[in-house]
């Protein structure tokens, strides 16, 4: 869910990397060193986890997992994104520079609107509730991501329309895929792993949780 | 290194009891002490809390109730224990949580200059510390590049540059090859360092440790 | 990218005249290059700037298999804007599909789109497409992007190959147990829960991490030691770059 370089005119890359920078920057005040470490290492796996490859009919696609990433994240959704996107852009040449804030924000804000719309259900809720929330975070901030993807192509011009058109169709297969880990995952942390998704409501993050590293 | 002062050990640990919860008690009025001279092994059954153990006596983790003695002053809240840190240190099973810097420089530089010494200081540090261990062909390396071993042995090194008076390791040749593994032994042997080795490989311990102890039901029992 | 092994597989990076310069010029280049690509729109100057771009990776001596697999990958979504685009959108017609025209001016605008992109990712490619992504994270710290931007960059970059490798042992896991991908919920279920090892096993790792880092005596300041120099070369190659920019306006607007 990238917009590729070329396309796009100069004042949408500019206001893009504006509105990308202050989410950047907000995510990153509320930041201390322990929560920093903890947001990388997600980041981390929220990259390595969009390599995964899902059977979608004849083709395959990548997981983005905005959603998740703004449940357990929040602010630091933004500089997570834009690390990945980054990083993206360096070791395999998808996206680049100039559209670095315009995707930022297309991934971004749907992740952090996820987080305000389902995170206190997703973390205090069990079994298919669970599920549930996490479907609707996954699949929500899929269709709001197509959303600015295709708002932002029109923004370029008349003759976008049918595409952007097209790419938000593109999103509804993908919405469904995501919502399914994304609730899955849920559901999973959950269980597993109580508190993980609570981290995030009351700070300091990750305080108190015993059996974080049993002994050996 | 002749075991003087016997009689004023460097860990001290008296009445410790440990818990992560209710379900899952620890230890159960633990005694424990490590003398000058002494490398210690530590052995027990997976999940005696050998590493636990190893925690409380850097203060990652802290416990319920009982006195802990590091380096003759007894030891209570996180201030205690940042003091502590900069004089015991402690080898983590898994090298790569412990090597989080870019490059093997980076990483082994990290430690004294929260220690406050200057960027000259800490390069003549990094140097001799590499080059003590062998090491000084990494410096620029990156770390998620090296093998197994050699991040093994850099997370070593990251700790010698503190110039600690304690060395805790914990598994210290867990998934080494035999190569890297003599040269852990060697190493090890030549330092004077009093240690605390968590570790289950007979013939490791044998060559390195003067005394062991044993983790069970809670408690220590010593062993010759 | 499945079998990619991220780091390890990356293109090393060839050791033309464009390695040697300071990684800060490399990347103030690169921002420079391509922000200023966006602005030309007329088809003379964008195939220039084609042109420009490929002779920067010839240059730069980047492998051509890397050029081609970055250039690969914009263009088959490139293709399908060629395709898209003109249909039913304004201007005169080049032909029509029954009721609906096929825009001459649309299509246009898709062969300027294409172009724009193709030079902005030569020239990416040849500035930064091989630079180790710790020595862009060093040259950031130097281009005093915040510190804690920084820091999460090097530390996301230290910990993908660390998960990468729990990622595959996860995956070889589910094959061993016969595990086969395919369109149907017990593949999201069984991806949901891997998705959830690896933010569980994330977690407790930078626990570790942060428990590491105390034990070191971190009190909260990070410190660099990364040493840049500019030279002369990266005096004439920023001279280059803007002189290229410079005609390519000329092409544009004189």
């Amino acid at each position: 869910m990238h917009i590729a370089e070329g396309i796009l005119s100069a004042p949408v890359l500019m206001a893009g990397a504006a509105a990308g920078a202050a989410g950047v920057g907000i995510g990153l005040h509320r930041l201390d060193d322990r929560s920093l470490v903890k947001v990388a290492v997600l980041s981390s796996a929220f990259f390595v986890a969009s390599l995964i490859k899902v059977p979608l009919g004849p083709v395959s696609v990548h997981l983005i997992l905005n959603g998740l990433t703004g449940l357990l994240l929040g602010w630091a959704v933004f500089p997570a994104v834009a690390v990945a996107l980054l990083l993206q852009a360096l070791l395999f040449g998808f996206g680049g520079l100039t559209t670095l804030g315009v995707n930022t924000v297309i991934m971004g804000l749907p992740g952090l609107a996820s987080y305000y719309l389902f995170h206190r259900i997703a973390a205090r809720s069990q079994g298919p509730v669970a599920f549930m929330a996490g479907f609707m975070a996954g699949a929500f901030a899929i269709a709001l991501g197509g959303l600015l993807l295709a708002a932002t192509l029109m923004s370029t011009g008349e003759a976008f329309w049918n595409i952007a058109g097209v790419a938000l169709g593109a999103h509804v297969p993908i919405m469904l895929v995501e919502g399914c880990v994304t609730g899955s995952a849920v559901v999973f942390l959950n269980k597993v792993r109580p508190g993980t998704l609570c981290a995030n409501v009351a700070p300091p993050i990750l305080e108190a949780q015993p059996g974080a590293e049993p002994a050996a | 290194m002749d075991a003087v002062g016997l009689s004023d050990p460097l860990i001290d640990m008296q009445g410790v009891y440990f818990d992560y919860g209710p379900d899952h008690p620890v230890f159960r009025d633990l005694r424990f002490g490590l003398h000058a001279g002494e490398r210690i092994a530590l052995t027990g059954a997976n999940g005696a809390g050998k590493t636990t153990l190893l925690h409380l006596m850097v203060g990652l983790a802290h416990p319920q109730r009982g006195t802990i003695e590091i380096l003759g002053t007894r030891r209570r809240s996180e201030s205690d224990f940042v003091e502590v840190r900069k004089q015991v240190g402690l080898l983590f099973q898994d090298s790569d949580s412990q090597l989080f810097c870019p490059t093997v420089f980076d990483d082994v530089a990290f430690g004294p200059l929260n220690l406050g010494k200057s960027a000259r200081e800490v390069g003549v540090i990094v140097a001799q510390t590499l080059d003590s261990l062998g090491l000084s062909t990494l410096r620029d390396r990156v770390t998620y590049q090296l093998s197994h071993g050699q991040k093994r042995l850099v997370a070593l090194a990251t700790i010698l540059a503190m110039h600690p008076r304690v060395l805790l390791l914990d598994e210290p040749t867990n998934g080494l090859d035999s190569v890297h593994e003599a040269r852990l032994i060697d190493i090890l042997r030549n330092r004077p360092e009093e240690m605390v080795i968590v570790s289950h490989n007979a013939p490791f311990i044998d060559q390195v440790a003067t005394r062991r102890s044993r983790l069970e039901n809670g408690g220590i029992a010593d062993g010759t | 990218m499945d079998d990619h092994n991220l780091f390890t597989d990356a293109p090393p990076e060839a050791a033309g005249p464009v390695h040697r310069l300071d990684p800060r010029a490399r990347i103030v280049l690169a921002f420079a290059a391509s922000f200023s690509l966006v602005a030309f729109r007329d088809l003379p100057v964008l195939s220039a700037a084609v042109v420009l771009g490929s002779a920067l990776c010839a240059v730069a001596r980047t492998p051509f298999a890397v050029v081609f697999n970055r250039l690969l990958g914009l263009n088959l979504f490139m293709a399908t804007l060629f395709v898209l685009l003109p249909i039913g959108a304004p201007g005169r017609p080049l032909l029509m599909i029954g009721q609906i025209p096929y825009s001459a001016d649309a299509l246009l605008q898709a062969g300027c789109i294409a172009l724009r992109g193709n030079a902005i990712v030569l020239v990416l490619t040849a500035l930064i497409g091989g630079m180790e992504p710790v020595t862009f994270g060093h040259a950031m710290q130097h281009l005093r992007v915040p510190a804690k931007l920084v820091q999460l960059f090097l530390f996301t970059v230290r910990y993908i190959a660390v998960l990468d490798q729990e990622q595959r042992q996860l995956r070889t896991a589910l094959r061993v147990r016969a595990f086969e991908p395919g369109m149907n919920l017990h593949t999201l279920r069984t991806y949901g829960n891997l998705v959830g090892m690896l933010l569980v096993r994330a977690l407790d790792r930078s626990e570790r991490i942060h428990a590491a880092m105390r034990c070191r005596a971190f009190h909260g300041v990070f410190f660099s030691r990364h040493e840049f120099g500019l030279g002369r070369a990266d005096a004439a190659a920023g001279a280059a770059g803007l002189v290229a920019i410079a005609a390519l306006a000329w092409m544009q607007w004189a």
